[in-house]
């Protein structure tokens, strides 16, 4: 084939590419060009990590959100939303990928090579800051239980790719000793993303699940290609993934040492769990385009025999699950809640684009990103009980 | 010449008639299911830095696909770790013993696969490439002759 050949074949496949998509995307410009008429502008910008913590407590916005309380009577909740810190890498501004998580006292917030810490009662001041260890890396996956951070740092000059180092990390914000707990390079699955829980934390690394003892600082380490989905009273909850199904494992006894299957899962299943609840989404796939259906369930730990529909409908970021309340979010809108009790859900909570897995819960708070107009993050605290 | 002047109030019918080429190379660099969002985060990031965008440098479809790329670079960024990677790269030729040349030109360095993308698959001429790209259109050009030869090196002996 020479070089005349090469330019054919790829113009035939150019054309054959452009004749099967001829749909372009719908904006949606409600979103999109919200303040339109409006230049930028600079005050309402990112800002720059240095000046942040000053910077970002002139512009916070305290929200009133009506939560409804057991009641069903609606009354303001503790709701902020702040805009969120930029970084700069190489003079090019990166905008806050990888929102968030809270647990303990904290939200930790990773923006490509460090992640931010805020406290929950002053979100908009930077607490702390980690970094990366390499000369371009990621920090990803951060997990908190009460003082102890946990994050996956991954040497990342362009994109993660296979063969580049990865480490993962612990860090006592009390004090701030740091320990690395596990290396390796990227292989054929995903990174390694702890998960933290009950004085415990968990990952998965090739074929072996660890679980290390927070308090005693003991890792221990056994063949289970189980990947943790949460670290519950009932046990170290987690998944297995195969073409056929997704088969949900609870690990329990001392040390996580006893292993058990729970049940069969339709393939593609995403599970989260916090508490005595685990919640299962599925979407049902659409061969040659996005789901259309699809389902978010609940259940209860250990047994899981109740799965009960809570709702019906593809979602854009999968669900996430505090004390008492699961809240997922689709494209555009403003997060859903569902309270396990029955109470009526909260509404008016602020809407926007949803880009990544922006959202998070721990205990009985909701934390989440919006991207349109200017980047903010959002700390709702839903209260089941008044 | 005035912000207001330079991209027009009306920020749905500044981007509309780019939107197909827009959805085109986020179908490409992010996948079909994917492309919308992609296309959403360029649209509200465009519209976020609209005041940057200066229509003497040039068209706005080259701005606009630029950001696009970017979007879809950081879109497959975030699936890469909420989704195992795949355990080998994809073959080039199927099992059916045809010619993959999506899979190949998957394979090849970024800027190359920007330059097929754009030229081929989106369909613009050297010069929007190389606008869209930011650099010469003999920089363009050589990119394409660098990406053929390596393509023709996976495939042409098949």
């Amino acid at each position: 084939m020479d070089d005349n050949q090469m330019d054919l074949l790829l113009q035939e496949a150019g054309e054959a590419f452009r004749g099967t998509h001829t749909r372009a995307a719908e904006p949606r410009a409600a979103v999109i060009t919200r303040g339109a008429g409006t230049a930028p502008d600079r005050s309402r910008r990112w800002l720059l990590p240095a000046g942040a913590a000053a910077a970002t407590a002139v512009v916070v916005i305290g929200l009133a959100v009506a939560i409804p309380d057991d009641s069903g009577t609606r009354r303001p909740a503790a709701a902020v939303s702040v805009p969120l810190a930029m970084n700069r890498v190489k003079g090019i501004a990166v905008s806050a990928d990888w929102l968030a998580v809270a647990g303990g006292d904290y939200t930790a917030t990773p923006i490509r090579e460090r992640i931010d810490l805020r406290r929950r009662s002053t979100p908009g001041e930077v607490a702390a800051t980690v970094t990366t260890t390499y000369d371009s890396g990621l920090l990803l996956c951060p997990a908190l239980d009460g003082d102890t951070l946990l994050w996956t740092d991954v040497a990342a000059p362009q994109l993660p790719g296979p063969g580049l180092p990865w480490s993962l990390w612990e860090r006592d914000l009390r004090t701030g000793e740091t320990r690395q707990l596990d290396t390796g390079a990227v292989g054929a699955g995903a990174l390694p993303c702890p998960r933290a829980g009950q004085g415990w934390a968990a990952w998965s690394t090739g074929g072996d699940l660890s679980a290390r003892d927070l308090s005693a600082g003991f890792t221990y380490t056994r063949p289970d290609p189980a990947v943790p989905v949460a670290i519950t009273p009932a046990g170290l909850l987690a998944t297995t993934r195969s073409a056929d199904e997704v088969t949900l494992v609870l690990r329990t006894g001392e040390s996580y040492g006893t292993r058990k299957v729970v049940r069969a899962l339709p393939a593609g299943s995403h599970v989260a769990a916090a508490g005595e609840r685990a919640v299962v989404q599925h979407d049902d796939p659409v061969a040659g385009g996005p789901p259309r259906t699809g389902t978010v369930r609940s259940c209860t730990i250990p047994a899981c025999s109740d799965l009960t529909e809570l709702a019906r409908g593809p979602v854009s970021v999968w669900p996430v699950v505090g004390d008492g309340f699961v809240a997922w979010r689709r494209s555009g809108a403003a997060p859903e809640v569902v309270r396990f009790d029955g109470g009526a859900a909260p509404s008016g909570l602020p809407a926007g684009l949803v880009v990544n897995e922006a959202i998070a819960a721990a205990g009985d708070t909701l934390v989440y990103a919006t991207l349109d107009g200017e980047p903010r993050l959002h700390v709702v605290r839903i209260t089941s009980r008044s | 010449m005035g912000q207001a002047a330079v991209v027009p109030d009306d920020f749905d019918a500044w981007v509309r008639p780019h939107l197909l080429a827009m959805t085109r190379l986020a179908c490409r660099l992010a996948g079909d299911d994917s492309a919308d969002d992609v296309v959403q985060e360029a649209l509200t990031r465009a519209w976020r830095r609209r005041s940057t965008y200066d229509p003497a440098k040039g068209e706005p479809l080259p701005w606009l696909l630029a950001i696009t790329a970017d979007r879809a670079r950081r879109h497959r960024q975030r699936l890469w770790v909420t989704h195992p990677l795949p355990e080998r790269a994809a073959p080039a030729v199927d099992d059916d013993g045809r010619l993959d040349v999506a899979a190949a030109v998957a394979r090849l360095p970024r800027k190359q696969r920007l330059a097929v993308e754009l030229h081929y698959f989106v369909g613009l001429d050297t010069a929007t490439t190389a606008a869209a790209l930011g650099c010469a259109v003999g920089t363009v050009k050589s990119q394409l002759s660098d990406a053929r030869r390596r393509l023709r090196v996976e495939l042409g002996d098949r």
